[in-house]
């Protein structure tokens, strides 16, 4: 197991050392003035000549790489060249953001999800499985932002139930302490005793959440079906019928366990892929997560933030999927 | 024991949710009244790139001018500069020489009051950190404290000081406390200005939240807001709903559907107020056929302006007169002002001799609106046409910037869709950014020495003989319309839509994209 480790965590290196090397090779192959974005669109000559020399822009690409990965392993991942600030910490304001809309979204999807597939499986081919099979598929083909922009007419221009967009009312935001210690607002609240915000936080966290739920519910849903029917079909299932073992026992106790690894691993990719894909559904609720700070980035080709995204995207699949590793690994069947 | 161990789950969840509501109903009963003079401006774009108002040169401008304020202030219905933190002022002859005196009884916000020591300490931090807009205060040599309330301002050649001190960018006056402190300080959220609003708070590329300022040296009136949250809302269809129910005031950028919707809406009104943003086609006369001035009246007469203007903006521009907008002087409607023509397009094209056989033009345009696409293909039609075949290419600002600027003349695109504002209030801006051949704008790539020394003497008269600096302005006007160096498009009119009950609501083009949030109350 402790080999295992090692050489994944060295496999990981590997991987982000690669990332960030093409990453920095293909932002400075498009063409662009990172200079002139730095100083203002109509900055002088010598404004931009000593902005090039500040950010070290007038030495070879080479060495700039050289210093770019020095600084790195310094935690040191440069500013951005549009608003001037460290983009390490204004990645660090934002990813609570983006955690906390992406969790919640993956919590109502498990939640959904699982029972959906395992009762699916139960009643294969019958009106409920069929039901299913088009509810899931219709959430995985439905876009994103087309969700979130009927959810924002139905519930908040037609029935006025939920709020448009933000993660609290600007009342609020203005009025009342705001809690701040993991930057989850809903968490920060309830640890705090803060209801007020706790509420508010919750009712903006509802409409974004469901939208981010939409596609894992659908993939962890047919994926946990697809699983279970396997299982269902083992002997020692059949065995356990013949001995008289509930239906229930047979079902939640031994079959749906066997069943959660190929839907563990497709979970935590999901989780991983939508962590760095969350722009349209932030852009849409307006929640000041890490989407609509990436989605900038790449259009204005402020390629310190968008390095500094790729490194971070690269660690959380690196980081997830080891996890759903070693998650997969707690059955005595697998061999790491 | 099996019976409380199987319904054990379910008295949990019910516990839970109890708990829930009863806690989420203490804090729906906690609320209470909350203030209600706040004002929501939702914007399209990040409200500010930095907060140091001596460095910010994009975004931040709409919060700047609520902050800070500088010496003068122009006045776009005279044409003229009024007083702001300077009461008065007066010039030498030769127009080198200006001394202005400042208002007195002005705080800061952090309670410092404004003097002339503070006047010269704000200007002199912003030419010695030399970002942003520093080129306004080009001309001044020396700046003097005469007495406390007097300052005067040595130039190394003449220029209209008056008019420099109102720039929208790199004119404010900050406190004598924070001349020392770094653009990171005031980035925290920290202000240092005498305007009507502080900084409450400021989160970076999102929102900023301006707090009124008590010992503002104007009286405040009760009906007047007291917090303003300028937040980043960048999709058109969310900003129409945030107004349409009352919680946001103010906003603008709306896509034409989005629009015309709020038009028909009993809820908002739609107002349009002339900007001073003009977009030209910048023609490549370093490279064939462009660099041929007959074939460039032709391309100047096939452009649809009134289809543009009519059809595709619906009324967010109006059709250019030369290089200036209306309402600067140096604007005229006297000047000759192309119209679309496809005869007269014809009889310049066979005049020029240039043949149209394989002949295909490259047209960029940035990606930021979408009506830059539909007249261009509109544009593309007509010179169909002609036989002329037109490439239109959508990029962002870099490629385009990267294209216009390759070395050699041949791989940079025939026309480049540009836009241009000033940063204080001169028609000198157009003439610098567009004409001078060392200016990196000059996109046309015109080098003409007679027309560098036109512009650098209108520019020095600009300050002691305005009528003849106008005189020159409006010749060099005549001179590149002929030559037709640049197809003038439009000048843009912005639109913003407003709560029904707002009131008090003005703009200023010397000041684009800023809301004076002062002037405004239920």
């Amino acid at each position: 197991m402790r080999k295992y480790i090692f050489k994944r965590i060295f496999i990981g290196i590997i991987v982000l050392l690669g990332v960030i090397t093409m990453t920095f090779i293909m932002a400075r192959a498009v063409p662009s003035d990172p200079a002139r974005k730095w100083a203002g669109l109509r900055a002088s000559p010598e404004q931009l000549a000593k902005v090039e020399k500040d950010l070290g822009l007038d030495k070879p690409i080479l060495v700039q790489y050289i210093n770019y990965i020095g600084k790195i392993l310094k935690g040191n991942l440069g500013r951005s060249y549009r608003t001037k600030q460290p983009v390490l910490q204004e990645m660090i304001e934002r990813i609570p953001a983006t955690l906390e809309v992406v969790l919640s979204g993956f919590l109502l999807a498990v939640t959904i999800g699982i029972p959906l597939g395992i009762y699916s499986a139960k009643y294969k081919n019958k009106m409920f499985d069929n039901v299913s099979r088009f509810f899931s598929i219709g959430c995985v083909s439905l876009p994103a932002f087309w969700v979130a922009l009927i959810f924002q007419l139905l519930f908040y221009a037609k029935l006025g139930w939920l709020p448009l967009g933000g993660r609290l009312n600007i009342e609020t935001a203005l009025f009342y302490d705001v809690p701040h210690i993991t930057g989850m607002l809903l968490l920060d609240s309830f640890i705090t005793g803060n209801f007020v915000i706790f509420k508010e936080a919750f009712l903006h966290l509802i409409l974004p959440s469901i939208t981010i739920a939409l596609f894992p519910v659908g993939l962890i849903a047919r994926m946990t079906r697809s699983a279970l029917l396997e299982i269902l079909n083992e002997d020692y299932i059949t065995s356990m019928r013949s001995y008289g073992v509930s239906e229930l026992k047979v079902l939640w106790k031994y079959a749906v366990k066997n069943s959660l690894g190929p839907t563990a691993t497709v979970v935590a990719l999901s989780f991983a892929f939508t962590m760095v894909n969350t722009f349209l559904v932030e852009i849409i609720f307006n929640w000041p997560g890490l989407g609509t700070y990436i989605s900038i980035a790449i259009t204005t080709l402020d390629y310190p933030v968008v390095i500094g995204i790729a490194l971070f995207s690269a660690i959380v699949f690196v980081v997830v999927n080891f996890i759903a590793d070693l998650v997969i690994a707690l059955d005595p069947r697998v061999r790491l | 024991m099996y019976h409380w161990n199987k319904y054990k789950g379910l008295l949990l969840l019910t516990l839970m949710t109890f708990m829930f509501f009863t806690l989420s109903g203490m804090a729906w009963a906690a609320e209470g009244e909350v203030a209600k003079n706040i004002l929501y401006h939702a914007t399209g774009s990040t409200p500010f790139t930095n907060l140091d108002p001596s460095v910010e040169w994009s975004n931040g401008v709409m919060i700047m001018n609520n902050v800070y304020e500088g010496l003068t202030y122009y006045n776009y219905e005279t044409g003229k500069v009024d007083p702001m933190l300077a009461e008065s002022w007066s010039r030498s002859e030769d127009g080198k020489t200006w001394t202005f005196k400042i208002r007195q009884g002005v705080k800061f916000h952090d309670g410092a009051d404004l003097d002339a020591e503070a006047v010269k300490k704000s200007i002199d931090r912003t030419i010695k950190l030399g970002q942003g807009a520093v080129y306004i205060w080009d001309s001044v040599k020396s700046i003097e404290v005469i007495d406390k309330y007097e300052v005067k301002f040595n130039l190394k050649y003449s220029a209209p000081l008056d008019v420099s001190t109102s720039a929208a960018y790199a004119a404010f006056i900050i406190s004598p406390n924070a001349v020392e402190k770094d653009s990171d300080w005031f980035n925290l959220g920290n202000s240092a200005g005498t305007g009507p609003y502080k900084i409450n708070k400021a989160i970076s590329g999102e929102e900023v939240i301006l707090e009124k300022f008590d010992d503002y040296w104007k009286p405040w009136k009760d009906n007047q807001y007291t917090y303003i949250i300028v937040k980043k809302v960048p999709e058109s269809s969310v900003k129409r709903k945030l107004l349409e129910k009352g919680e946001a005031q103010i906003s603008s950028d709306f896509s034409s559907t989005d629009i015309n919707a709020l038009m028909t809406s009993d809820k908002v009104k739609v107002i349009r107020r002339p900007l001073w943003q003009t977009l030209f086609l910048c023609l490549n006369t370093e490279k064939y056929p462009c660099n041929n001035v007959d074939f460039r009246r032709a391309l100047s007469y096939a452009f649809p302006y009134e289809e543009t203007v009519n059809n595709v903006l619906e009324g967010r521009a109006v059709q250019s007169y030369g290089f200036i907008p209306k309402g600067l002087w140096g604007h005229s409607e006297n000047l000759p002002q192309y119209k679309c023509d496809l005869d007269k397009a014809k009889e310049y094209l066979d005049k020029s001799g240039v043949k149209t056989d394989g002949l295909t033009l490259e047209l960029t345009h940035g990606t930021q609106a979408d009506e830059y696409a539909i007249y261009s293909q509109l544009y593309q039609l007509n010179l169909k046409k002609l036989g002329i075949n037109l490439a239109i290419r959508p990029m962002t600002w870099d490629l385009q910037w990267a294209k216009g600027n390759n070395p050699d003349p041949n791989d940079r695109q025939d026309m480049f869709l540009f836009i241009i504002w000033p940063d204080y209030p001169t028609p000198n801006t157009w003439f610098v950014q567009l004409l001078s051949s060392t200016s990196p704008f000059n996109l046309s790539y015109i080098n003409d020495p007679t027309i560098d020394a036109k512009i650098k003497e209108a520019s020095t008269l600009e300050a002691v003989d305005r009528d003849k600096a106008e005189q020159m302005y409006l010749d060099l006007q005549k001179e590149v319309l002929d030559k037709a160096y640049y197809v003038s498009l439009y000048d843009k009119v912005a639109t913003y839509v407003l709560a029904k009950d707002l009131k008090g609501f003005t703009t200023n083009p010397a000041y684009s994209e800023v809301v004076r949030y002062f002037d405004l109350h239920k």
